[in-house]
């Protein structure tokens, strides 16, 4: 039996649609994870869960037990909120043994057990040194930690997490990410994670579903969302830099296909040929993400496709380079940082066929939804 | 033509009558044509530094050269210098549009051309759509990207940028470095920019400066801070997932010098030439730096030398994995592409080149050179 089922959901304020019909099964001691951009409805889904927010309609089971009308403490649920909500008055220990304090609370503590429940929470996050402290002597990072603290310490059904690593400076987010891998094995509770961050989303979830609107757009397995997304919507907010999005249509009789943007063509193989074939369109959106396009500053008959280039940009550990195919730009990343290029310099493409996607013009679906 | 020098540029302030020294002893040349990005945590003196530049802050001591002449006494006008905050500092009854004319009108140009560089920037920073809108009505992010527009608008011999994408949605903000390095491709303006975020700075600077404690700690290329940093700060502060740092013994194996890791197996072999220098130095232990995108799961040359660990978590990025192993107590990662036949709890062995090892003095944290 799924730990949480919502069955069509509809959530509205006023006139705008939070959450459009949905429905979907957690399955117990899942990490399940709400990718999508601002305004898609993360937040309403977990207020929905928590019982926050009533839904419009449809319902919501716990185990199989129907808890529309179950107010948000009978619900055994913990969720912490993006900007960490603690209580500014009370120390770091009193934020984190709240939970355990208050009326609703399902065992009552002495303060020696709630002491022991607080530090073992405290340690687990690398926070048990500040616990004398009040929230405005910590750092981001760190208030966060003790948001989450709150809400381990309540061991409760569905832990619920609210973008908790949004406000946080790139270094720490990193940090904190990694450090909910072990959190999630100790812990191993259902968990609802809300995330804006591809990266965030497919390094933790075991399973993730993105949502756009107030809809599901797909839900899968990190590796379906990343190599297999079901529409372009998904596509373009999942990966780094942006996937590159061109129109190309087939030519049967040569086994190319040609791009009008950029006015020109490439080989493809007989099977991608045929999978195109079949589905049945003419024109489709190719969809090539900056990493598997490769070059050279050589043409060959593999490097046949002649590009010129921008302006390159070095990250961490890979080279950004825009390009241009006459009036087409492309987005390219290499591993090697240290690579020198010249803006205007002529560049060599090739386009791993394989490893480009397929989307249907008129649906924006992609053709090639691994079965 | 334009170019910036500091000589012994000091900076004090003063605080219930103590001298608070904000910038320390610096030297900084920043070339004609180049980006030089200054790079530091909060407090580090970075903006100070620009600050004193543009000539909103008084020098306390040292000199200000620009173009080699003397410009400690010129008032902020005189230096022709182009000027983006982090606070926005709009002009809040003005549209977007009116903010960048601003400027250009006072410099008495012609309708044509401030209509033609109102386009060419706003394009760049994707604010073309929001022309004529109040600022008011705009988020944060398009505010900021407004700041920095009124700034890029004009044609200064002289940018200088204090983290001027720091609000600006993360998808958004590196079409904006592209935009600002097009500029200086295409006019050649001189830019000094000012961040505390590595990967923006590596991104946008031809070299990069790094501030510390009033102090500019190490000027050079990527290529020099990351694979050269002088000591534990930069190593720490540059790249990301960060440096493996970890503390080593020095033991002699067989008359070969290796490096333990404490409470672990970890045993790391030196450079030979290094190893020479420890002996010299006669340490018991050092601090070694090994950063996570230079350990390797595929052996690439026969050069490379071996570790092992058991992987703790494994990170699917979708480019990229990131790999926690541990050995014994200690714990390091490593970044590399993606490999979906790793699994968790199972020992990997590793490979690394030995000229990647950082070696770090224990108690001064600087980099033990040859």
């Amino acid at each position: 039996m799924p730990k949480i089922s919502l069955k069509n959901v509809t959530k509205r304020f006023d006139k705008v649609v939070a959450l459009n019909n949905l429905s979907i099964d957690i399955e117990d001691g899942e990490f399940f994870v709400i990718l999508g951009p601002s305004g898609a409805g993360k937040t309403t889904f977990l207020k929905v869960i928590a019982g926050l927010e009533n839904p419009e309609s449809g319902e919501i089971y716990f185990n199989g037990n129907l808890v529309n009308n179950i107010v948000t403490p009978k619900r055994d649920v913990a969720l912490t909120f993006e900007e960490y909500s603690l209580y500014p008055h009370f120390t770091v220990f009193n934020n984190i043994a709240s939970p355990l304090k208050s009326p609703s609370s399902k065992v009552k503590y002495n303060s020696k057990q709630l002491k022991e429940k607080v530090d073992s929470v405290a340690k687990m996050l690398n926070i048990n040194q500040l616990l004398d402290r009040l929230p405005s002597e910590l750092s981001g990072g760190q208030k966060q930690r003790v948001a989450i603290g709150r809400a381990l310490i309540k061991e409760p059904q569905v832990l619920l997490f609210d973008e908790p690593l949004a406000h946080l400076d790139a270094k720490i987010r990193n940090q904190l990410r990694t450090e909910f891998h072990f959190l999630k094995e100790k812990f191993r509770t259902t968990t609802i994670y809300t995330s804006h961050d591809y990266k965030e989303a497919i390094s933790l979830g075991d399973r993730i579903m993105f949502l756009d609107k107030g809809e599901i757009q797909q839900i899968g397995t990190p590796e379906e969302i990343y190599n297999f997304p079901k529409n372009i919507i998904v596509a373009r907010n999942v990966g780094w830099p942006d996937i590159n999005l061109f129109d190309c249509s087939i030519n049967s009789e040569n086994n190319q296909l040609y791009c009008p943007e950029g006015d020109f063509a490439f080989d493809i193989s007989g099977s991608i040929l045929q999978l195109l074939k079949n589905y049945g369109e003419s024109e489709y959106i190719i969809g090539a993400r900056p990493h598997y396009i490769s070059f050279s500053e050589k043409p060959s008959d593999v490097y046949n496709l002649k590009a010129t280039c921008g302006i390159t940009e070095t990250l961490d550990n890979q080279l950004i380079v825009n390009l241009k195919i006459k009036d087409m730009n492309l987005t390219l990343s290499v591993d090697n940082p240290d690579l020198s290029l010249r803006k205007n310099q002529q560049l060599w493409l090739h386009f791993n066929d394989q490893s480009l996607m397929f989307f249907n013009k008129k649906t924006n679906e992609n053709v090639k939804i691994r079965q | 033509m334009a170019s910036v020098s500091l000589k012994n540029v000091y900076k004090y302030y003063w605080s219930k009558k103590e001298k608070v020294e904000a910038v320390k002893n610096l030297n900084l040349d920043v070339r004609d044509k180049e980006i030089v990005a200054l790079l530091g945590p909060s407090g580090c003196g970075k903006t100070s530094t620009l600050r004193m530049i543009a000539g909103i802050e008084e020098i306390s001591n040292g000199e200000l050269y620009i173009d080699n002449n003397l410009s400690n006494d010129l008032t902020p006008a005189q230096r022709n210098i182009a000027l983006a905050f982090e606070d926005y500092a709009l002009y809040f009854h003005l549209t977007v549009r009116e903010n960048m004319e601003l400027c250009l009108k006072a410099k008495k140009l012609s309708p044509d051309e401030i209509r033609k560089r109102i386009k060419y920037i706003s394009e760049m920073l994707g604010i073309e759509d929001i022309l004529d809108l109040r600022t008011t009505t705009l988020s944060g992010g398009q505010q900021q990207r407004v700041s920095l527009a009124r700034a890029l608008v004009r044609d200064p011999s002289i940018f200088l940028l204090d983290e001027p994408i720091s609000h600006v949605e993360v998808n958004k903000r590196y079409q904006i470095l592209a935009g600002i390095k097009e500029i200086n491709y295409e006019f050649g303006t001189t830019i000094l920019y000012v961040t505390h975020n590595q990967v923006e700075a590596i991104a946008v600077g031809n070299r990069i400066g790094v501030m510390n404690f009033a102090e500019l700690q190490q000027i050079g290329t990527r290529d020099e801070i990351f694979n050269n940093p002088v000591n534990i700060f930069i190593a720490s502060f540059v790249g990301q997932p960060q440096i493996n740092l970890m503390k080593c013994e020095i033991i002699s194996d067989k008359g070969e010098i290796v490096l333990k890791a404490k409470d672990s197996s970890l045993n790391f072999i030196p450079d030979p030439k290094v190893s020479k220098k420890l002996y010299q130095l006669n340490l018991e232990e050092v601090v070694l730096g090994l950063r996570p995108q230079n350990i390797y799961i595929r052996k690439i040359s026969d050069k490379q030398k071996s570790i092992k660990g058991i992987i703790e978590v494994i990170e699917f990025l979708g480019e990229d994995m990131h790999i926690v192993l541990r050995s014994g107590e200690c714990k390091f990662s490593v970044y590399c592409g993606v490999h979906m036949e790793l699994k968790k709890g199972k020992e990997l062995e590793l490979f690394y080149d030995q000229n990647k090892l950082h070696i770090f003095h224990p108690e001064t944290e600087k980099a033990i050179n040859i």
